[in-house]
C-alpha cells in the first residue's frame, strides 16, 4: 500500500541477535560474493538510504549489514564487507551496536560521497575493474554525478537485479522476522479495535495502533484509515469523525523486516467478497505463476465496483526488508512468482460505497502459497 | 488538547501560498523563465527542501508530484497515486490537480506540457536535495531548450518565513514544548528508552504533529544522542531528547537534557556553560551577520573553558540548521558563507560533548530579528530532573 514515509524511523532501534545472528549475514554475503565472481566484478557497492538520500527503502543495505541506517557498503572478494556510514564519527559507537560488520568509516555527512569508498577499495587492492552498483539508480542527481567523477578509472555497472534475485527467496530467519513484525502489526490492530469499540474516532484508533506498535518495539509504523473519508487517508491530526466500520491498514517494521495487516471492525456482513478475493489470490500463488494471473484470480470474484477500487489501491507485492518489494501483483505486471518469495496480498474492495479491506501474508512454496501466522 | 489541525486559518494559508507563487514568478521574470516545475519525491525529510509541497500546500503520499507553475496563467499539480486525488484537491491550493500511477507519472506530465503548449518554453526545475536521478535526467529531454536548476529561487523565497510558515512553526513549537513537559511527567526509572520515546511521539501525534524527527537516548555518560533502544532508565542516567515535530511540513526542534534523579553541581555548571554559549550565539545573530560569526560566538565560552577540541568533528558537526519546508538555509556551520536575514528560522543548538559530564543537548528554535535571535519557545531549556 502506498503510504507516507516518516522523516525518521524513530522507534525501537536495536539488533535482535537471537533472531538474526551473525552467521545469517555471513551466509548472505557469501552468496553475494559468489554472484559477484560469476559476473566478473571487482567489487560491489550497495547504497543505503540515509536521511539525505532518496534511495528509499529498497532493503538492500540491511540485507548485508543487518542495520537500517544509511551509507555505502563495499563488498570485495576478500574479507568482510566494509561500510562508509552516513553521518560523522560521533554516530559510529551506536552504529556499531546495530551491525555485525566491524569496519565502519564515517562518511562525514548525511550524504556519503565516493572519496572514502574509493579509499576502502584501494586499501583492499581493488584499484581497477568493474564495480557492481546496487541502489545507485535512486540517488539524487547531484550525488550520482559526484560518484561518477570519483570512480574515474573504474567502470560502474548496475548489479541491482542479481542482488534482488538473491533477496527474493526469503531465508527461514527472514520469514521468522516477518512473522515477528506481523505479531506487532496484529496487536496494533487489536489496540485500534479496542479503542474504536470504546467510542474513539477513526483517527484516535489509528493513534492507538501506533502506540501499541511502538511500545511493542516497532521501529517504523505506517497506517491508513477511513479518516474523514470513505476511502483511505493518512493521519493528519486528530479528528472527531467516527465512521463505521473502522477500516485500518497497518504496516510495521521490526529489525528491518516489514509486515502489514488490515482490520475491518465491526466486521461488515458483506465482508465475504474481499475474503473470497484474498482466498482466490492465495490459491493462485505458486512458483511459476504469473503475478497478473494472481491478480486476475482476485479480481474475478469481485464486483465491478470493488474490482475498480481494489485496482486503484493495489493488490499486493513482495514484502520483507522493503514494504513494497518485487513482485507486483497487478493485472499489468510482467513479474513471475518464484519459490520462497513472501507476498503481501490485499484487497481494498468497495461495499455500499465504503472501502472494505482484507489481507494475507503468504510465502510462495512448491506446495502453493502458505499463509504466515504472527509469531 | 489538539493544538494543530490540518488547517486553522485557511485564508492565511491560501494567501501565503499565493504570495509564494507570486514571489517565484518574480524570480522567473528576472531569469527569463516561462515555466517552473517544482518536484516532490514524497520523501519528506527534514533536511530536504520540498518544492512541490511548498508551492502547493499539499503533502503527497506517492513517490512523485510536480507543480507546473507558468509565468502567466494557473498552475497545475500532478500527483500520485490516483486514489489520493480527492485529498489532494481538498488540501492543495492549486486548483487544477491530476492524478496517476507512479509508472505513468512522466507520461501525464508530458501530456499536460503538450496540451498547454509548453514544449518550447524556457523552463526551470526545482527538485531539492532529494531529486532522484531517474527523474532529474528526464526533464531536459522534455523541453526543446532543456531546463535549468532553480532550487535557489525556491530556497531564497522560503528561507524568509511568511506568515503561514510562521503560523505552522509556532504551532509545532507549542507541540514540542507540551510534548517535553509530558515526557518529564511520564518518564520514570525502570522504563526502557523506546517506551519513553513512544509515549512522547504518540502524545505529540495526538496534539497534531504530522511527523516527528526524534532521537532519544540515555546514558550516565553520553557520547551523543541516538535512536531509542531497550536500555532501561535508571537513576543517574542523563536522558537526551532531540524533539522535532512538524506541522504542515514545517519542522521545529527543541534539544533537551534531563537527569534521572538530582543533577550534580558539576552537571549544572556544565549545562550553564552551554546555556551561555546559546545565549551568546543568539545575541550575535542579527540580520547581516555571517553564520561563521555566530558559530564563533557559540564556541567562545567553550574555547575559554578549554574545550576547543570538542567544538570540532567528530564531536560537533553544526551549531544549527533550518528545517524549513522550502529551504535548508541557514546552516550555522563554520564552513558556510551564509549571511543571516531577518525572519529566518532555525534551531540553534550548542549540543556538546563535555569530557567531565558527557554529551548535553541545549537548543532552541529561533527567529532572526534586529535584536538578535529570539527563541520561539515559551521558555529556554534547562537541565531538568526526572523522578
Amino acid at each position: 500500500m502506498i503510504n507516507m514515509e516518516p522523516v525518521l524511523k524513530r522507534g525501537y532501534t536495536a539488533w535482535d541477535r537471537g533472531l538474526l545472528p551473525i552467521d545469517e549475514f555471513t551466509e548472505r554475503v557469501a552468496a553475494v560474493k559468489s554472484e559477484m565472481q560469476r559476473a566478473g566484478l571487482a567489487a560491489v557497492l550497495v547504497w543505503g538510504g540515509g536521511l539525505a538520500m532518496s534511495t528509499r527503502e529498497t532493503g538492500d543495505y540491511p540485507y548485508v549489514t543487518g542495520a537500517t541506517g544509511g551509507g555505502i557498503i563495499v563488498i570485495t572478494p576478500e574479507g568482510d564487507p566494509s561500510v562508509v556510514t552516513a553521518g560523522g564519527g560521533r554516530e559510529i559507537p551506536f552504529q556499531r551496536t546495530l551491525t555485525w560488520i566491524n569496519e565502519l568509516t564515517p562518511g562525514g555527512g548525511f550524504v556519503v560521497g565516493g572519496a572514502p569508498v574509493r579509499k576502502v577499495l584501494e586499501a583492499r587492492q581493488v584499484t581497477s575493474g568493474t564495480l557492481g552498483t546496487v541502489g545507485a539508480g535512486g540517488l539524487p542527481l547531484s550525488v550520482y554525478s559526484q560518484i561518477e567523477q570519483t570512480f574515474d578509472g573504474y567502470q560502474l555497472q548496475p548489479f541491482d537485479q542479481v542482488f534482488r534475485t538473491l533477496r527474493d527467496r526469503k531465508r527461514p530467519r527472514e520469514v521468522l522476522a516477518i512473522r515477528t513484525a506481523l505479531r506487532i502489526a496484529t496487536d496494533a490492530t487489536a489496540a485500534a479495535q479496542q479503542s474504536f469499540a470504546a467510542g474513539a474516532s477513526n483517527a484516535r484508533a489509528l493513534v492507538e495502533a501506533e502506540r501499541s506498535a511502538r511500545m511493542n518495539r516497532a521501529r517504523d509504523f505506517r497506517a491508513l484509515a477511513n479518516i474523514e473519508t470513505d476511502g483511505l487517508a493518512p493521519y493528519e491530526g486528530l479528528s472527531d469523525d467516527r465512521r463505521q466500520p473502522l477500516a485500518l491498514w497497518v504496516a510495521v517494521e521490526y529489525n528491518g523486516y516489514w509486515a502489514d495487516t488490515t482490520l475491518m471492525w465491526p466486521i461488515p456482513d458483506s465482508g465475504a467478497e474481499t475474503t473470497r478475493a484474498i482466498d482466490a489470490m492465495v490459491a493462485a500463488a505458486r512458483p511459476g505463476a504469473a503475478a497478473r494471473a494472481v491478480a486476475q484470480a482476485g479480481l474475478s470474484v469481485l464486483s465491478e465496483a470493488s474490482a475498480q477500487n481494489a485496482l486503484m489501491y493495489g493488490l499486493g507485492n513482495g514484502i520483507g526488508l522493503a514494504l513494497r518489494d518485487q513482485p507486483t501483483i497487478s493485472p499489468t505486471s510482467d513479474d513471475v512468482l518464484t519459490d520462497g518469495q513472501v507476498l503481501s496480498l490485499r484487497v481494498a474492495g468497495l461495499q455500499s460505497g465504503k472501502v472494505a479491506l482484507d489481507s494475507a501474508i503468504v510465502q510462495v512454496t512448491a506446495d502453493g502459497a502458505r499463509r504466515l501466522v504472527a509469531r | 488538547m489538539t493544538i494543530a489541525t490540518t488547517s486553522t486559518n485557511t485564508s492565511l494559508r491560501s494567501q501565503s501560498l499565493e504570495r509564494r507563487r507570486a514571489a517565484i514568478r518574480e524570480h522567473m521574470r528576472r531569469l527569463g523563465l516561462d515555466l517552473v516545475i517544482a518536484y516532490g519525491s514524497g520523501l519528506h525529510s527534514f533536511i530536504h527542501m520540498n518544492p512541490a509541497w511548498y508551492l502547493s500546500g499539499f503533502k503527497q503520499l506517492g513517490r512523485h508530484m510536480a507543480v507546473l507553475l507558468p509565468s502567466d496563467g494557473d498552475p497545475v499539480a500532478i500527483i500520485t497515486p490516483v486514489w489520493d486525488l480527492a485529498r489532494a484537491r481538498a488540501r492543495s491550493t492549486v486548483e487544477d490537480v491530476y492524478a496517476t500511477d507512479e509508472e505513468n507519472f512522466m507520461t501525464l506530465v508530458n501530456e499536460q506540457i503538450d496540451r498547454r503548449g509548453w514544449r518550447q518554453k524556457r523552463v526551470g526545475v526545482s527538485g531539492g536535495q532529494g531529486h532522484p536521478r531517474v527523474i532529474a535526467d528526464a526533464w531536459p529531454s522534455m523541453f526543446d531548450a532543456g531546463v535549468q536548476d532553480v532550487d535557489t529561487i525556491v530556497s531564497d523565497t522560503a528561507k524568509i518565513r511568511d506568515e503561514w510558515s510562521l503560523d505552522c512553526t509556532r504551532r509545532a513549537v507549542a507541540i514540542a514544548e507540551q510534548g517535553y513537559d509530558h515526557l518529564l511527567e511520564t518518564a520514570r526509572p525502570g522504563m526502557p528508552e523506546h517506551e519513553v520515546a513512544a509515549e512522547l511521539d504518540v502524545y505529540m501525534r495526538e496534539l497534531g504533529a504530522e511527523d516527528n524527527f526524534q532521537l532519544m537516548s540515555a546514558s550516565m555518560h553520553n557520547r551523543g544522542v541516538h535512536a531509542p533502544t531497550k536500555r532501561i532508565l535508571e537513576v543517574g542516567d542523563i536522558l537526551l531528547g532531540e524533539i522535532t515535530p512538524a506541522v504542515e511540513g514545517e519542522y521545529i526542534q527543541i534539544c533537551r537534557t534531563a537527569v534521572l534523579g538530582k543533577p550534580s553541581t558539576l552537571q549544572l555548571d556544565k549545562f550553564a556553560l552551554l546555556d551561555r554559549c546559546l545565549r551568546d550565539g543568539m545575541r550575535t545573530a542579527v540580520p547581516g551577520t555571517p553564520v561563521r560569526e555566530v558559530v564563533a560566538a557559540i564556541n567562545r565560552p567553550l574555547d575559554d573553558a578549554g574545550y576547543s577540541q570538542y567544538t570540532r568533528p567528530p564531536y560537533m558537526r553544526t551549531r544549527g540548521h533550518s528545517m524549513s519546508l522550502g529551504s535548508m538555509e541557514p546552516e550555522i556551520a563554520p564552513d558556510r558563507d551564509h549571511v543571516l536575514f531577518e525572519n529566518e528560522v532555525f534551531v540553534m543548538h550548542p549540543n556538546q560533548y563535555i569530557p567531565e559530564t558527557g554529551y548535553f543537548m541545549c537548543g532552541e528554535p529561533v527567529i532572526i530579528t534586529t535584536r538578535g535571535a529570539q527563541n520561539l519557545t515559551s521558555k529556554m531549556g534547562t537541565l531538568d530532573s526526572i523522578g
